[in-house]
């Protein structure tokens, strides 16, 4: 049972309590706290602790998560969503089985980062521990990191309504056609059918474009296609075709370096992985099959010069140090490698080593975010990315029957500048990409494009009952 | 960088809200039948007018604040309160000067309670009720209001929270900042509205009960009487104004986890409350036998003893009698109580009782260190080690409070202000008590001590409602170093 609360005004937010306070942790509850939910994190070390409390507007105990009394303390009984992020997969589990136990928390996620997870998947969806969301943050994002390998003009690619629809970013580098056009000549010069560009990134502006906002050199864009007509955009943007990847460098051996590893040897792609530290070196040949594990520096240039970076297909900057990551994947590109790729978890970078020329950059922290706030948001939210440095969001939701935007044309909707639809797939299969007249029914999953501000407003448009009542 | 702007729309919100609370007073002046509205309305245009301008002039967005915009913001934001309330005074022409006006005023925000008023009974009711509405305002804590109502304040809160309520490690409420201010101020309410109803149970009539409920619950010890309690003659008053004393120097935490979580084993095995309990009952049993030995009869002695234990302890500083008649042995063991004051998260001030608890509790591990030179062993309250830093920054603390009250002693006395009155009014400020010792006792007041004293003593009296830290910081050339 909740407990009795003292009547406060502000009660109609979920109480979320997050274990481990790391660099995850706290970003998960900084977003979580800015969507109005109430934050209790458990944090092992005192110094920790004390940071927390100082930036975050949530209760901080210090503690160990896998201590009953510790969780208890920390309100683990009044909790609507327990989210174990530390560093230990033991811890995370741990956790779960003492919230399943001791009260009834409605929602566990857990991150996991051990090889087996599709294992424990099975595990915890059991009568034993039953864990709603196993995260794996490295796995998904080495997913989306391996589909673009082979694609230096595109930066991103996922996929959504069951993989009908797909979402490319890429950069608009400065001698291509599309420098100076506007979205409406764009349009006139006859793109494929069912495709929309839906977000443009300049700089540290996002711009969700209108008709007449204009394509600048350096500007990264996200386009909606449907999943045939890929080929066709990426020939109409001018980038060139997914040719067979050969050679792919990675940088650092930490989890998410063995698993796009791992992914792309299975596609037969020959991949040199560097690691400076010899004994995880060992850990890593042994984990691999026909990747070559290097003992070796691999942001030194004498190091890449020797192992033939020269026309490589891509070199992936995986290290777990952000500025390390931007500065040798910039060094690869001169050295010659066709692509780029770097993992930079600091949001803040984001926007800066975007305009350095980096082909593209992933955080593996913003996965998590997205994967928790589909279950923190209320209605039929299937799925929640977020973009950069959380300014915008691409939401998958089902449109409930009653609400004001339902039945009506798009052109009559009148959107707020700053949101758009991208994507409407009916119950009966048919996809499009919709226009001016495009009608959303009651039944439809929408993928709707817009500014992380907006989110609250767009939501109700869509769905019934969607104002945060109390858990 | 300090985001001035920032800072000075905030101060201007709190300033609105202080006007809301002279209008309230002026409101009630009305109601009152006071003959002369005119300090109230002059003070409300003031307050108003600045308020205003500092909210339209400076539209910044809504930021978060940094650690030094936040201390600013306190210290500004007090100072601002003090100088403002000290308007209808000033304006009224019962008080000598604007530094007697200042005085009463931030005498009254900081809860202390100590006065230059020779004849409180000549005030206007409208004035004394503006005079105890200022010690309940500040007794939960001016910035604790706002984060709790204004929406300006988002996650710099918590800075702000610990710099003014007490006890800073205490724990949240709720995990939000906004949510836990409430829920104190709530509980605040509630209480106070139980003592009203109680007082007026008692016989005490409507205006004297609004106004010595607003004292008591903020610890704060403004009577609308010259004889302050001693005046009502009441065994059933002064009864109901110790339980509320002795409530009100209780955590605010503790007792929501009494009243609204009914933890009952959380209030009473905190150690904190045992010693608080225990002090407050061996004060009253010494001071007691001592006052039987002599003039008092057994029970009165009893009675006296611990009204005026309790009202010293808990920094209200309320009396029920003339202590300074007593033998100076009782008066001596009543200043060690005013450094004691009451529990960390109360409204009352002192050096709190949980630090005097773990201070004994390190001292005598320095003496089982000297014996055991190997053994290691933690300082532990409510069975909880407490950290190294912790232990630092107490003793940092102390050693500060010491300071303080030696440079404020010797300012005094270089005025020309004798050595016990001196000691005692620089303590009775610096802990938010009120009433001191000799020329400044309870039957005496603060007005014959020369301005520049009453400037000295009314810094005593912020520095000691912010604990130190927050008011000194600002005099550090660290702290304006970009």
């Amino acid at each position: 049972m909740r407990q009795l609360n003292f009547p406060c005004i502000l009660h109609f937010s979920m109480r979320i309590l997050i274990l481990g306070g790391g660099a995850v942790g706290a970003s998960v509850a900084r977003r979580l706290i800015r969507e109005k939910n109430e934050i209790v994190i458990v944090e092992g070390s005192e110094e920790q602790c004390a940071q927390l409390e100082d930036t975050l507007d949530a209760k901080i105990v210090q503690g160990n998560a896998a201590s009953i009394r510790t969780l208890q303390s920390a309100g683990l009984s009044d909790a609507d969503m327990l989210i174990a992020v530390t560093n230990s997969d033991e811890t995370n589990l741990l956790s779960c089985l003492i919230a399943q136990a001791h009260s009834d928390v409605k929602i566990k996620v857990a991150r996991l980062r051990t090889h087996e997870v599709d294992l424990w998947r099975s595990v915890c969806g059991g009568q034993l521990l039953n864990i709603d969301l196993v995260i794996h943050p490295d796995r998904e994002t080495a997913e989306r990191i391996q589909r673009v390998v082979g694609l230096p003009g595109i930066s991103d690619i996922q996929e959504f309504a069951e993989g009908k629809v797909t979402l490319v970013g890429m950069n608009i580098a400065a001698g291509s056609w599309l420098v100076g056009k506007s979205m409406e000549e764009l349009k006139q010069s006859g793109p494929p059918s069912n495709t929309l560009m839906a977000m443009i990134f300049r700089g540290n502006q996002v711009i969700i474009p209108r008709g007449d906002d204009h394509l600048r050199a350096g500007d990264h864009v996200y386009i909606v296609a449907l999943a045939d007509q890929v080929s066709d955009t990426f020939r109409f943007m001018g980038v060139e075709e997914a040719e067979r990847v050969k050679r792919v460098f990675i940088v650092g051996g930490k989890q998410i370096g063995i698993e796009v590893a791992l992914q792309l040897e299975e596609r037969g792609i020959q991949v040199k992985l560097f690691e400076r530290e010899l004994s995880r070196c060992k850990k890593i040949s042994e984990l691999v099959k026909d990747t070559v594990v290097v003992h070796a520096d691999g942001t030194d240039q004498t190091t890449l010069v020797e192992e033939n970076i020269e026309g490589i297909d891509a070199y992936l900057a995986l290290t777990g140090d952000d500025e390390g990551n931007i500065i040798s994947s910039l060094l690869s590109k001169r050295l010659g490698a066709r692509k780029a790729i770097a993992l930079v978890n600091r949001l803040d970078f984001l926007p800066m080593a975007q305009l350095l020329g980096i082909n593209s950059i992933f955080s593996s922290r913003l996965v998590i975010v997205d994967r928790i706030l589909q279950f923190v948001r209320k209605g039929h939210i299937l799925s929640v990315t977020t973009f950069r440095q959380e300014e915008a969001e691409a939401i998958e939701l089902v449109a409930d029957a009653g609400p004001k935007f339902i039945g009506k044309k798009l052109k009559d909707l009148h959107l707020p500048r700053g949101a758009i639809v991208g994507s409407i797939s009916r119950p009966s299969g048919e996809v499009i990409v919709p226009r001016g007249d495009s009608v959303i029914e009651a039944g439809d999953r929408v993928l709707l494009f817009c500014l992380e501000r907006l989110v609250p407003e767009l939501e109700s448009a869509f769905i019934v009952g969607s104002g945060r009542e109390t858990a | 960088m300090i985001r001035w702007p920032n800072i000075l729309r905030a101060v201007g919100f709190f300033i609105l809200a202080l006007t809301g609370s002279l209008i309230l007073t002026t409101l009630c002046a009305l109601f009152l039948g006071s003959s002369d509205l005119s300090p109230l309305i002059s003070a409300v245009i003031t307050a108003g007018g600045l308020g205003g301008f500092l909210t339209l002039a400076f539209r910044s967005p809504p930021r978060e604040f940094s650690h030094r915009e936040g201390i600013l913001l306190v210290v500004i934001t007090w100072v601002a309160f003090s100088a403002l309330g000290a308007l209808p005074f000033y304006f009224s022409g019962h008080f000598a000067s604007f530094t007697d006006a200042f005085f009463e005023s931030i005498s009254g925000f900081t809860t202390t309670g100590a006065t230059i008023l020779e004849d409180i009974e000549a005030l206007p009711r409208d004035l004394l009720l503006w005079r105890s509405l200022t010690h309940w305002i500040g007794g939960m804590g001016i910035i604790l209001l706002g984060i709790a109502v204004l929406p300006l304040i988002g996650t710099g809160g918590m800075e702000l929270y610990r710099s003014e309520f007490s006890g800073a490690k205490s724990e949240k409420l709720a995990p939000r900042v906004a949510e836990t201010a409430m829920a104190l101020w709530k509980l605040y309410v509630a209480f106070s509205l139980a003592e009203y109803i109680a007082l007026r149970l008692a016989g005490m009539d409507t205006f004297d009960a609004v106004c010595h409920t607003f004292s008591t619950m903020a610890t704060g010890g403004f009577s609308t009487r010259n004889a302050s309690i001693e005046a009502f003659a009441s065994p059933a008053i002064e009864a109901i104004i110790i339980v509320f004393m002795l409530i009100a120097g209780v955590s605010f935490t503790l007792h929501y986890r009494l009243l609204v979580e009914r933890r009952a084993r959380r209030f009473f095995g905190d150690q904190e409350i045992q010693f608080y309990l225990a002090l407050v009952a061996g004060g009253t049993l010494a001071i007691a036998a001592v006052l039987a030995l002599s003039s008092y009869e057994p029970l009165e002695a009893g009675r006296v003893a611990l009204f005026q234990v309790v009202s010293i302890m808990t920094t209200t500083g309320f009396s029920s009698a003339n202590f300074e008649l007593w033998s100076p042995f009782t008066q001596l063991l009543l200043l060690a109580l005013m450094f004691a004051g009451g529990c960390t998260g109360s409204t009352a001030g002192g050096l709190k009782v949980a630090r005097l608890f773990l201070l004994f509790r390190v001292v005598a591990r320095e003496f089982r260190r000297m014996v055991e030179r190997r053994g290691v062993s933690a300082v532990r309250l409510n069975g909880a080690a407490v950290s190294e830093n912790t232990i630092q920054s107490l003793l940092n603390l102390v050693y500060i409070a010491f300071l303080i009250n030696f440079a404020g002693c010797m300012a005094l006395t270089a005025l020309g202000v004798d050595v016990l009155t001196a000691i005692a009014a620089v303590a009775a400020s610096m802990f938010n008590i009120g009433p001191g010792l000799g020329s400044v006792g309870p039957a005496d007041n603060y007005a014959h001590l020369p301005a520049l004293a009453k400037w000295v003593l009314s810094f005593c009296m912020l520095a000691g409602r912010l604990e130190f830290y927050t008011v000194l910081i600002i005099f550090t050339r660290s702290f304006w170093r970009k």
